[in-house]
């Protein structure tokens, strides 16, 4: 039997304070019965808001009734009844259905549960449940404490006055709900504007984050971004202390922050689903409750922002969440467009760095190789990719000999370059010492010594004061690759190795010089390590070995230094191939060119 | 139920006045039968709705689940301040992405 709507069955009316009403076990006419009920509460001086959570409540059991029914309970009706007291309302509902087991608490279902949502609400909307399942009849009570106002006015009027204090609700609702987000355009429009007028990063991050957090009621905001050499979340502004001063690991599994990160999805906790023992977070001790949002620019992740408070019943709102999210995606749009003009800076830094060093390097070497007959000399420069600190030098003294140089300044780029020019300089201020290797090479770590020790750096160096009279050579070596020598008479090269430690080591050395004939047909080399350490595919390096085969095999031949010169740079291409050279090569060739061996 | 198709990838409904008990059911079953398989977004407009109980939930829910089960996405757009409540109360706010236009 199903009762038509306009016979819902109105048993009481008493003194406008209760109402019962018999509706169908069925869910058009239930509905109907919890829109009357509503109705008769406004009327008896409800609010509108509480009015309609109880119009929930009721629709909740009377859904339940109906879906517990059974052949029998079908045609029998549900009586409804509704009581308004003086601090609160009373709703009961008598059905005549199976019914079912209450459970103590109810909770909610897995989120992805399209039912069991009903004994929740229910519960969420009232103040205290009842529920006696009797044989063939069901009782159901509800209470609800709310202000109720006095029924002293004539129904119409107080009708007039309930629609009018439910119209101010829905305003100030919607008054709210736009000045949230006119808050959140405000903001927008300022920061941006504020951008303009370069401000920083860091400044402009840490005030959104603290609109965010007014505008959000949150006890705390902590903004992460994301290091993805190291996949670390870092603190943003970075602070010594405080909630997010410690990284945490992308992979790290304890924290929520990163769980958020990696799955691009929010992230929610609160004592019911409570941060890990061990998230960082937790260990903070500062938030209960709270959710993370990943910081997402073009599929890229970029970081997390967090909201949390520190307790309390209620979980972040749909419209604080909204403004989260719109704000940290402004944020994520701005991190976005620093990080690429940073690069593109860097970049453009680091190029024209390299120019500089390598302008530097190149205004170091001679621009001509003196006359040093009956020798003939070469020499050769092949910076790699990045410009290091190698020179070589060769200076005429009188007519009677050379002072040649080779030096390798530690370091790279600028610095390296730089402090190779002032070698240079402080080995050309001495001219009194160029017949004396050892000599020069004490006086100028004497000199530059503090220079060098002052930045932490430090150069090899090989001189060799060339004696064309006297055909020999001498050289002095400050812990620099030695200087090889092949004579037609020896089978083996003769390596003249370092006679103390590199310039700018210790403030005084004493160097010892080293002399060595030059008969005709003799080779002379003086190398950096770029040559003995250039490696070959297979990772294998040229070596000593390798220079000192060459050097012997060169001994025998015809031929200019500059001819040597191209057979040495082609050996050591073909040597290393198709692998780049890591460090520069630079080598001075001596060859005899008179006289055949 | 209203159906129209801005865009061929979105399906965009429009909520019943209510989506209770008597309802909600047809509303899900019209809405899957609306979906095509083009569809990757499925936006439902609660700008209309003024009632919504726990089987409406069920509903949406429902619809969501097929969106996912489809890899496409769902949107609630314009719910009242009483709808969202709702889902906050029953925490659904984290499961639906909710816009307000």
């Amino acid at each position: 039997m199903i009762l038509p709507s306009a016979n819902l069955n109105l048993l009481q009316a008493n003194a406008g304070r209760s109402v019962a009403l018999r509706c169908a076990c069925d869910f058009e006419d239930v509905r109907r019965a919890s829109v009357a009920v509503r109705e008769f509460l406004v009327g008896e001086g409800v609010g509108g808001e509480e009015a309609a959570g109880l119009e929930l409540a009721l629709v909740e059991a009377l859904n339940n009734a109906v879906e517990h029914t059974d052949g029998r309970a079908t045609d029998m009706p549900i009586e409804v009844e509704a009581h308004v007291m003086a601090d609160g309302v009373v709703l009961r509902v008598c059905d005549h259905t199976p019914g079912f087991e209450w459970p103590e608490q109810a909770e909610l279902p897995d989120e992805t549960s399209e039912s069991g949502r009903g004994l929740f609400l229910i519960q969420a909307l009232t103040d205290r449940v009842e529920y006696f399942r009797g044989k063939g009849t069901n009782l159901l009570t509800m209470r609800k404490a709310c202000p109720v106002r006095v029924a002293a006015i004539p129904l119409t009027q107080e009708s007039l006055r309930s629609e009018n204090a439910e119209l101010e609700e829905t305003l100030t609702g919607m008054t709210e709900e736009l000045s949230s987000n006119y808050e959140t355009l405000t903001s927008i429009f300022r920061y941006s504007s504020e951008l303009a007028s370069a401000r920083s990063l860091p400044e402009f991050a840490s005030e959104l984050v603290q609109d965010l957090a007014r505008m959000t009621c949150a006890d705390g905001v902590v903004l992460r971004l994301l290091d993805e050499q190291s996949g670390m979340l870092h603190g943003y502004p970075p602070s010594e202390s405080g909630i997010g001063s410690e990284p945490v690991a992308l992979d790290n599994r304890d924290s929520i922050e990163a769980a958020s990160a990696s799955s691009l999805e929010d992230r929610w906790f609160d004592p019911s689903g409570p941060l890990a023992e061990t998230d960082p977070l937790r260990m903070s001790g500062k938030f209960q409750i709270g959710v993370s949002h990943a910081l997402v620019l073009n599929e890229r992740l970029l970081g997390t922002i967090t909201l949390g408070r520190r307790g309390g019943e209620y979980a972040f709102r749909s419209r604080e969440i909204s403004v989260m999210h719109t704000l940290g995606d402004f944020l994520a749009f701005q991190v976005a467009s620093e990080r690429l003009q940073e690069e593109r800076m860097k970049t453009r830094v680091v190029r024209r760095e390299l120019e500089i060093a390598a302008s530097i390097q190149r205004s170091m070497l001679p621009a001509k190789l003196p006359v040093a007959t009956p020798y003939s000399l070469a020499a050769s420069c092949v910076s790699a990719r990045e410009v290091g600190g190698d020179f070589y030098d060769a200076i005429a003294v009188g007519e009677v000999g050379v002072l040649l140089v080779i030096a390798d300044v530690m370091g790279k780029g600028i610095p390296a370059a730089l402090l190779g020019a002032i070698l240079r300089s402080g080995i050309h201020s001495m001219p009194q010492y160029f017949d004396q290797p050892a000599m020069l090479l004490s006086a100028v770590n004497r000199v530059l010594y503090d220079d060098f020790s002052r930045v932490d750096m430090f150069a090899t160096v090989a001189l060799g004061y060339l004696d064309l009279k006297e055909r020999r050579l001498c050289v002095a070596n400050a812990g620099h690759p030695p200087v090889l020598v092949a004579s037609p008479g020896a089978n083996v090269h003769t390596a003249l190795a370092s006679s103390g430690p590199p310039i700018g080591v210790l403030p005084a050395v004493e160097f010892h010089p080293d002399w060595v004939k030059l008969p005709a047909g003799s080779r002379a080399l003086f190398h950096t390590d770029g040559l003995t350490e250039l490696s070959n595919f297979e990772g294998q390096m040229f070596g000593e070995g390798g220079l000192g085969t060459w050097l012997q095999g060169a001994r025998g031949v015809q031929a200019e230094a500059s001819d040597l010169a191209a057979s040495l740079a082609g050996r050591l291409g073909s040597f290393r191939g198709a692998t780049p050279a890591r460090d520069d090569q630079t080598f001075v060739l001596i060859a005899d060119s008179l006289h055949t061996p | 139920m209203n159906t129209n198709t801005p865009n061929s990838h979105i399906l965009a409904v429009q909520g019943t006045k209510e989506l209770n008990g008597s309802g909600a059911t047809a509303f899900r079953d019209s809405t899957k039968r609306a979906l095509a398989a083009t569809h990757t977004i499925l936006e439902v407009d609660l700008a209309g709705t003024t009632f919504l109980d726990s089987t409406g939930l069920g509903a949406l829910i429902s619809l969501h689940k097929e969106m996912c089960s489809r890899g496409g996405q769902m949107r609630i757009v314009n719910p009242s301040p009483v709808t969202v409540q709702l889902f906050e109360l029953t925490r659904l706010h984290r499961v639906f992405e909710i816009q307000n236009r």
